[in-house]
């Protein structure tokens, strides 16, 4: 209960100094504020979510690492800020120097939205992206999965039709059947139909069955002491702005 | 003059690393310190062309604008280098367009400005830089950006106002350059791809 006032006190207090900025006359000086505030980069979530980079509240607060992780929640979303495990998950996480969240382990990813277009139409896909490295310690992103929403292949609606036992000795007559008519690609004809999406997105970008449109939204998505956190970018000309936790979710 | 100026401190900074030679030497932590306070330089210095490039003073001098266009896109690991820019309104879907430095640039020359105002805001470099599969460091550079800009005609300003966020890749990659009859292997610093939010 206690948690949870400090938590309203908080945000109340940094909106109080969002208003502020905003009445501020001279608008260099709001910029300026803002542009300290912001999380500018994920390398900067990642110092201030493990204390190496202080938020100093204004009035002297002392910064605490409670106060950090609080800063870099999104302040707007009223059910994340009110939801007791969000408190529980910064008190687990902050309590503890050695809870950190680093770009080399392996406990992160992004996830970004992508639109292309397929048969004249936009089709969107998440394209799962993690850091990995070399022998050399020298890292890259790859591409380790995507997830096509409205772009399943499945197998056929036809679930009668099937090769029969001895089709073999006639020549696969059956299998001529099917290749022919896909329809019939039923889940009694094949098996495996568990997609590769990320042969897929090969296979289809190279042969030009889909094309690029755009990247719409890039959000990382963390686990940490059996909590996974989302962070996404929040574009906004205010103090709590950048690259925000949006989602806290306890992993089961 | 100003641009022989700049280009010196800059060569002068290079040079003051040490020179390493071999294909794969990795930065120490003092040299990458030291890259930091060059990334901020060079990313003031690419404002300052900025500047240049929509200043209705010197729109009236193409050769002038031609070379600080070179010069900027020099400053540029590649041509290949792209500006992305991102309008966020209040649509659901944002708008994005990719050009690369050179388009990017020569189009912003040529807008036609009465009057610019450009505030910049400090400049945040990432506080590591990483090493890449390539063998190259990347860090990243943020600061924001207030534009006040008149077009039209004189009788009926138009009048724009524009608060953008950009990001830019910094990237430290080995350079191999002739001394005499030796070829010597430096490290030196440059800029990659652009981010701007533009979040009107």
């Amino acid at each position: 209960m206690i948690l949870r006032s400090t938590t309203l006190f908080f945000f109340l207090y940094l909106f109080s100094v969002n208003a502020y900025s905003q009445l501020i006359s001279d608008d260099s000086i709001r910029d300026q504020l803002i542009f300290n505030y912001k999380v500018k980069q994920l390398d900067q979530f990642f110092n201030r979510f493990n204390f190496k980079e202080k938020v100093q509240p204004i009035n002297n607060i002392q910064p605490s690492r409670f106060i950090n992780i609080l800063s870099l929640l999104n302040g707007k979303d009223q059910a994340l800020i009110h939801n007791p495990e969000t408190l529980a998950f910064i008190q687990e996480v902050a309590g503890d120097s050695t809870n950190y969240i680093s770009y080399e382990r392996k406990d992160w990813f992004s996830i970004v939205e992508c639109i292309f277009i397929y048969k004249g139409r936009e089709e969107k896909a998440n394209l799962i992206l993690k850091p990995v490295s070399n022998a050399l310690n020298g890292f890259r992103w790859v591409i380790t999965d995507a997830e096509f929403s409205n772009f399943d292949l499945g197998v056929g609606e036809d679930s009668t039709y099937f090769i029969n036992p001895t089709n073999h000795e006639v020549g696969f007559t059956g299998l001529s059947e099917v290749l022919s008519e896909p329809v019939k690609m039923s889940a009694k004809v094949i098996s495996g139909t568990e997609l590769n999406h990320s042969a897929l997105l090969l296979f289809l970008l190279r042969n030009n069955i889909l094309k690029f449109k755009q990247i719409d939204h890039i959000s990382f998505q963390f686990s940490i002491k059996g909590y996974q956190f989302i962070v996404d970018e929040m574009n906004r000309n205010e103090i709590n702005s950048g690259w925000l936790i949006t989602k806290i979710k306890p992993i089961n | 003059m100003k641009n022989a100026i700049t280009l010196f401190l800059l060569v002068l900074t290079v040079t003051g690393i040490k020179a390493q030679t071999g294909r794969e030497v990795d930065l120490d932590s003092a040299q990458l310190e030291t890259f930091k306070e060059q990334a901020v330089r060079t990313v003031k210095d690419l404002g300052i062309h900025i500047g240049k490039m929509v200043d209705p003073k010197l729109k009236a001098l193409p050769e002038l604008q031609s070379s600080n266009i070179d010069y900027t896109v020099k400053l540029f690991a590649s041509e290949k280098n792209v500006v992305e820019v991102t309008s966020i309104d209040n649509s659901a879907k944002p708008l994005v367009y990719r050009r690369p430095i050179r388009v990017y640039f020569t189009r912003l020359s040529s807008l036609p400005y009465k009057s610019v105002n450009l505030s910049w805001y400090d400049i945040y470099i990432s506080s590591t830089f990483k090493k890449g599969d390539d063998n190259k460091y990347y860090g990243t550079a943020s600061f924001c950006q207030t534009f006040d800009a008149t077009m039209g005609f004189e009788s009926q300003p138009w009048k724009i106002h524009d608060h953008t966020c950009k990001n830019i890749q910094i990237i430290i990659e080995q350079d191999e350059v002739k001394q005499g009859f030796d070829t010597v292997t430096r490290w030196v610093l440059k800029l990659g791809d652009i981010k701007v939010t533009d979040s009107k």
